[in-house]
């Protein structure tokens, strides 16, 4: 049998592999400001931004309503379910 | 007396499923296989600003997905509460398939036929995987719907002991 008493717990063990990777790993650069972000917020948010959000929200937008409908659709039943139902309760 | 409401259980499935297609979408097309963006056939995504521009229309689709998603989560939690919903599960799968094929459908011919944002996989099959986008989904909406209208005979609310049933009014005699 392997003594396991001198092994690191699970826990520890993940702490001190998640501190190495802080430290070692090079630092990724998320550039939130820097002269490409600039140009992308810019054409992001030109004088098109408010037609295409609508554009992209167009389709959620319609399915939304159309589960609107669906909503009041599900209230009734049809004619045979509700005529069994009747028939169970009589 | 309660009256059946099959509706607050078809909402809440039809608003996941319409989220969870979102994701798929977002997650495979995308990201994985990264075959379209959310602007690519306005934008095309050749450089580094181009792409973080895509990125950023791909996020905002994505906030409205988790918008449908959050709602669909409250209507469900809702729908729980209510003694006259029927608690079935074909109506909450078919409701899912429902609203995943119903997404595929709406944004496939909105997105890609009607304003051509993007296409499923641009080149020069890119209409026969349009159309066969379409034809998914309404596979799903076909399966969607046949589960739903079985679900439709099944009357026991949620947390019922065995054998308890929704009473359904019975019409008034005028």
């Amino acid at each position: 049998m392997v003594d396991t008493r001198w092994l690191p717990s699970p826990v520890l063990l993940g702490v001190s592999t998640l501190a190495s990777l802080l430290f070692v790993g090079s630092p990724a650069l998320a550039c939130p400001n820097c002269a490409t972000a600039r140009v992308v917020r810019a054409s992001v948010f030109d004088d098109n931004f408010w037609t295409r959000l609508i554009l992209v929200s167009l389709p959620l937008l319609v399915l939304a309503a159309l589960i609107l409908l669906l909503y009041r659709v599900g209230l009734e039943r049809p004619r045979s379910s509700r005529k069994s139902s009747m028939e169970l309760e009589a | 007396m309660n009256k059946r409401h099959h509706g607050a259980l078809i909402a809440p499935g039809t608003l996941l499923g319409v989220g969870l297609g979102g994701f798929l979408d977002g997650i495979v097309l995308h990201q994985i296989l990264q075959w379209h963006n959310m602007l690519s056939s306005v934008v095309f995504p050749t450089d580094l600003v181009t792409m973080k521009y895509n990125m950023v229309w791909d996020g905002l689709f994505h906030a409205f997905t988790w918008v449908m998603t959050v709602a669909g989560v409250a209507l469900l939690w809702r729908a729980g509460q209510k003694p006259n919903v029927p608690w079935s599960t074909p109506t909450f799968v078919g409701s899912l398939c429902l609203g995943w094929g119903l997404f595929n459908l709406v944004e496939g011919i909105i997105d890609h036929h009607l304003l051509g944002l993007h296409h499923v996989h641009p080149g020069p099959n890119q209409l026969a995987w349009d159309l066969g986008f379409l034809v998914f989904g309404a596979l799903l909406v076909l399966i969607g719907w046949k589960l739903i209208r079985a679900g439709r005979t099944e009357a026991t609310p949620r947390g019922a002991r065995p054998g308890q049933r929704i009473p359904t009014p019975v019409p008034r005699s005028v």
